[in-house]
C-alpha cells in the first residue's frame, strides 16, 4: 500500500492536477527490493533554457554549448540528485526521428569530443552497426544519448536508447526471430528473453533497447523496452487486461488486484515494460496517464 | 333365608374353596399375598414382603406366574378402566424392583401398553371434545389414535365415521360455495385440508380437480384480459417488440387460445410493418450496414418472409464498406464497435460498426504512427468516406496519407481544428490500399475514418 500511497502523492503533485510536469512515475523490482522514481517533463523546454539552469561549471556548459550546437539535438530530460552526499548532474538529448547515419555520426562525434571516452564511443558506435544490418534501418536507431556528471566533471554514466523499429510504419512483433536478431546484436546468450515474448501477450510490443554504460567499473547493462499498444477505448477491459498479466507474472506481490484498481482510478496505466538482460528478476514498470485522459 | 341356612352356606362355600385352593395351590400362598398387597395398592408392604421373604425354586417360579397373570390382568383393568393409570403403573414399578429377570420383558410389554392406552383415551377425550365442537380434522386425527384394545374404540371408530361424513359434507359445500364467489384458493385449501385427514377421499378430489380446473381457467381469463390491456399499451407506444414479447411470455406461462393466436399475429405483423418501413427509410438514405443491423436484430424477434425479402434487396444494393474487408497488417488502428460513442473535435458523433480509428503518437518514449494496409485486389473504381479528427486527440497534427501501392493518392494535415472532410478517391488499378498518419507533433492525435466504402 505504501507504493500505491507513493503513486498516489506524486500523481497529485505533478500530475494533470497538480503542476503538470508528470512525465513517469517507474518502479523498479529485483531481488534487493523495490524502487521508485519520478520522471518528470525538462525544466525548460529548449537547450538554452536548460543551459541557462545548468550549474556553473565551465566545463559542462562549454560541453553543453558545443554538443547542442548541433541541429538536430534536444534536451529530453535533464536532472539533477544528490546520492550520499554527492552532487550529480544528468542530461539526456534527443535526437529527431528519421536520422540519417552521417548526422547520427556527427552527434556521437561532438559527445565524445571532450569526454575522453573513446572506449564508450567505439561500443556506441559497434552497436550502431550491428542493429544497423541487423534489423534494417533506414535511418539511424539512435534516439537519445545522456551522461551523467559528477561537480568535478567526472562521468558517473552514459547512456544511449537505440530503436528496435526499423520504420516509423514497422510494428516491431516479439517473434523468435526477433530474438534472435536481439542475441545476435547485443551478443547475448541469456536463455531469459521468452518472458519478453510473454509480457507482450498482454499488448505490449519492443520499442528500443536502453544500454547504460558504467566507464569507471567497465559494465554495460542492456535494457529492452516496451510499450502497450492500448489506444484507451476500453479502460475496464484494460484493467482486467493488466491484472491478469499482473498474476501471469507473479507481480501481483508487488500491486494486487486492489492497487491496480487504486491506480486506474488515478487515471494511470503500466504504458511500459523494461527488462534487464541478464537479470531475470529484474522488472521496470512505467506508470503513464491513459491514452486519452492525459 | 334364618341364621342356621346362612352358617350352612358359609360352611358349605369355604368348604369348597378349601378343597378348589388344595387342587389348585394355597390359597394363602405367599405369592398370592404379595399380589394381594399390590392389587390392594400396598407397595411398600408388598416390596418389605419380597425382601423378608427366603423364596425357594419354587415358590420363586409360583411368584413369575402369578405376577405375569398380574401383569396380564393390569392391561385388562386399565382398559377397562377398572383402575387408572397411577394403579397400574404403581404395580408395574413395584413388580419392577423385585428385579425378577424372567419379568423384564413382560414388565417392558406391559408398560408400553400401558403408555399406549393412556394415550388412546387421551385422544379419546379429545377427539369427543373436539367432534362436540364441530372441528372435524381434530376429531378425525385423535380418534384415528384410538387402539383396539381400548373400551373406548368401538365408540371411537362410530364417532370417526359420522365426523367423517359430516366433515366431507361441509368441506364440499364451503368450496362449492368459495368457488362460486371466485375465492378459488380458498376452496382448494379446504378441500386439501379435508383430504388430508379423510379416509373416503374420491368425491372430495373429484370436487378438488373440477375446482382447481375452473380456478385455472379463470386466472386464464384474468391474465388474458391484462395481457390484451398491456399490448393495447404497447401498442399505442409503438413498441410492438415488447408487444410480442409479452404475448410470447404469456402463451409461455398460461397457453393459448384463438383470440391470443390472432393477437399475437397482430402483433407481429405490426412489427414487421414498422421494422419495414424503417429499414426502408434507411436504404433510401443509403445507410445500409443500419438498416442491415435493424433488420438481422428483427428477424430474431420474427420469422418472416417480408424480412428475409429485404435483407436479399439489402445485401444486393449494398456497397462494400471498409469493415466488409480484411486488413493485412496494421498498427495504432481500430475499429470502432462498442464503448464510447466516437465525438469529433467540432461534437459530431459516429455510428459504430463502419468506424475506424487511426493514430499517431509522439511521446517521450516513441514515435509511434498507425497505419493499415487492405487488399482490394483491383476491384474498386473509387473510395468514399469522412476523415475527421476525434476530440480525444491532443493538441497536436500530423498528416494523414492514403497510398495505393506504394504511390499517394491522398494526404490532408489534421489537427484539432480539422472540419469533417469528405475523400472520393480513384482507387481503380490499385492492389493494395494504405492509409496511415505520422510525423505527429508533441502528443497523440486521433483520426476518424467514417463510413468508408469502395464502388465497384
Amino acid at each position: 500500500m505504501e507504493l500505491v500511497n507513493y503513486i498516489g502523492e506524486k500523481e497529485r503533485l505533478y500530475g494533470k492536477n497538480g503542476d503538470k510536469s508528470l512525465e513517469y512515475i517507474g518502479i523498479t523490482v529485483n531481488n534487493s527490493g523495490i524502487k521508485k522514481k519520478l520522471y518528470q517533463k525538462p525544466v525548460g523546454k529548449n537547450v538554452d533554457e536548460v543551459y541557462r539552469t545548468f550549474p556553473y561549471s565551465i566545463m559542462i556548459t562549454k560541453y553543453l554549448s558545443r554538443f547542442t550546437a548541433q541541429k538536430e539535438v534536444s534536451v529530453c530530460d535533464y536532472s539533477e540528485s544528490s546520492v550520499n552526499g554527492r552532487h550529480t548532474y544528468r542530461v539526456i538529448f534527443k535526437f529527431p526521428r528519421q536520422l540519417s547515419f552521417e548526422d547520427s555520426k556527427r552527434c556521437i562525434d561532438s559527445f565524445f569530443c571532450d569526454l575522453n571516452r573513446d572506449d564508450v564511443k567505439a561500443e556506441i558506435e559497434n552497436n550502431l552497426q550491428n542493429v544497423v544490418p541487423a534489423l534494417g534501418f533506414e535511418f539511424s536507431p539512435l534516439l537519445q544519448i545522456g551522461v551523467e556528471f559528477d561537480k568535478d566533471i567526472n562521468i558517473l554514466g552514459i547512456k544511449y536508447y537505440l530503436n528496435l523499429k526499423a520504420s516509423p510504419y514497422e510494428r516491431v512483433e516479439p517473434s523468435e526471430a526477433f530474438l534472435e536478431k536481439i542475441r545476435t546484436v547485443f551478443k547475448y546468450k541469456g536463455d531469459d528473453l521468452y518472458r519478453l515474448v510473454q509480457t507482450c501477450r498482454f499488448g505490449y510490443n519492443p520499442i528500443f533497447v536502453g544500454v547504460n554504460v558504467y566507464p569507471d567499473i567497465n559494465i554495460s547493462e542492456y535494457k529492452i523496452y516496451m510499450i502497450s499498444d492500448y489506444m484507451g477505448r476500453d479502460d475496464d477491459g484494460l484493467l482486467e487486461n493488466t491484472k491478469k498479466m499482473f498474476s501471469a507474472n507473479g507481480w501481483d506481490t508487488v500491486l494486487d488486484d486492489k492497487a491496480l484498481r487504486r491506480i486506474h482510478s488515478m487515471d494511470l496505466f503500466v504504458e511500459g515494460i523494461a527488462y534487464t538482460l541478464d537479470r531475470a528478476d529484474e522488472y521496470r514498470l512505467y506508470l503513464n496517464y491513459l491514452p486519452r485522459r492525459r | 333365608m334364618n341364621n342356621e341356612t346362612v352358617k350352612k352356606a358359609v360352611a358349605l362355600t369355604m368348604s369348597t374353596a378349601m378343597v378348589t385352593t388344595m387342587a389348585t395351590g394355597c390359597i394363602f400362598s405367599k405369592s398370592n399375598r404379595l399380589v394381594r398387597y399390590l392389587n390392594s395398592n400396598n407397595y411398600e408392604k408388598a416390596i418389605s414382603f419380597y425382601n423378608e421373604w427366603e423364596i425357594t425354586e419354587k415358590e420363586h417360579n409360583e411368584l413369575v406366574k402369578a405376577l405375569g397373570e398380574e401383569l396380564d390382568s393390569i392391561v385388562t383393568k386399565y382398559a377397562a378402566e377398572k383402575i387408572d393409570f397411577e394403579e397400574a403403573t404403581g404395580i408395574i414399578s413395584t413388580i419392577n424392583t423385585f428385579g425378577i429377570y424372567e419379568l423384564t420383558e413382560p414388565l417392558a410389554v406391559t408398560s408400553a401398553t400401558i403408555y399406549e392406552l393412556k394415550t388412546s383415551k387421551e385422544m379419546y377425550a379429545q377427539g369427543m371434545e373436539a367432534y362436540e365442537n364441530k372441528d372435524y380434522p381434530t376429531t378425525l386425527r385423535c380418534l384415528a389414535g384410538v387402539i383396539e384394545k381400548d373400551k373406548n374404540y368401538e365408540s371411537a371408530r362410530e364417532t370417526f365415521d359420522k365426523a367423517e361424513k359430516e366433515y366431507i359434507e361441509e368441506a364440499l359445500k364451503d368450496a362449492k360455495k368459495n368457488a362460486e364467489e371466485e375465492n378459488y384458493e380458498t376452496a382448494i385449501f379446504t378441500l386439501k385440508e379435508c383430504l388430508k385427514y379423510v379416509n373416503d377421499t374420491q368425491e372430495v378430489s373429484t370436487v378438488l380437480e373440477e375446482i382447481t380446473e375452473e380456478y385455472e381457467e379463470y386466472k386464464f381469463e384474468l391474465a388474458k384480459k391484462e395481457l390484451f390491456d398491456e399490448v393495447e399499451k404497447y401498442k399505442d407506444r409503438g413498441d410492438f417488440e415488447e408487444a410480442i414479447t409479452y404475448v410470447n411470455s404469456f402463451i409461455d406461462a398460461y397457453g393459448s387460445d384463438d383470440e391470443v393466436d390472432n393477437l399475437q399475429k397482430s402483433c407481429k405483423k405490426d412489427y414487421v410493418d414498422m421494422i419495414t418501413n424503417k429499414v426502408e427509410v434507411l436504404r433510401s438514405e443509403k445507410k445500409y450496414l443500419l438498416a442491415i443491423e435493424m433488420l438481422t436484430n428483427a428477424m430474431e424477434i420474427v420469422q418472416s418472409d417480408e424480412f428475409d425479402d429485404l435483407m436479399t434487396v439489402l445485401e444486393k444494393e449494398k456497397p462494400v464498406y471498409l469493415c466488409d474487408l480484411k486488413y493485412q497488417t496494421s498498427n495504432r488502428y481500430e475499429q470502432i464497435t462498442e464503448g464510447e460513442t466516437p465525438i469529433d473535435t467540432i461534437g459530431n458523433t459516429y455510428e459504430f460498426g463502419n468506424t475506424f480509428e487511426i493514430s499517431s503518437e509522439c511521446g517521450s518514449w516513441s514515435n509511434d504512427n498507425g497505419y493499415v494496409d487492405y487488399y482490394l485486389g483491383y476491384k474498386y473504381s473509387r473510395l468514399h468516406g469522412v476523415i475527421a479528427v476525434s476530440d480525444s486527440s491532443n493538441n497536436t497534427s500530423c498528416t494523414l496519407t492514403i497510398e495505393g501501392d506504394g504511390k499517394e493518392l491522398y494526404s490532408m494535415n489534421i489537427n484539432r481544428l480539422t472540419t469533417p472532410t469528405v475523400i472520393n478517391i480513384d482507387v481503380s488499378n490499385v492492389n493494395y490500399i494504405k492509409i496511415k498518419t505520422g510525423d505527429a507533433g508533441s502528443g497523440t492525435i486521433y483520426a476518424i475514418l467514417s463510413d468508408f466504402y469502395f464502388d465497384l
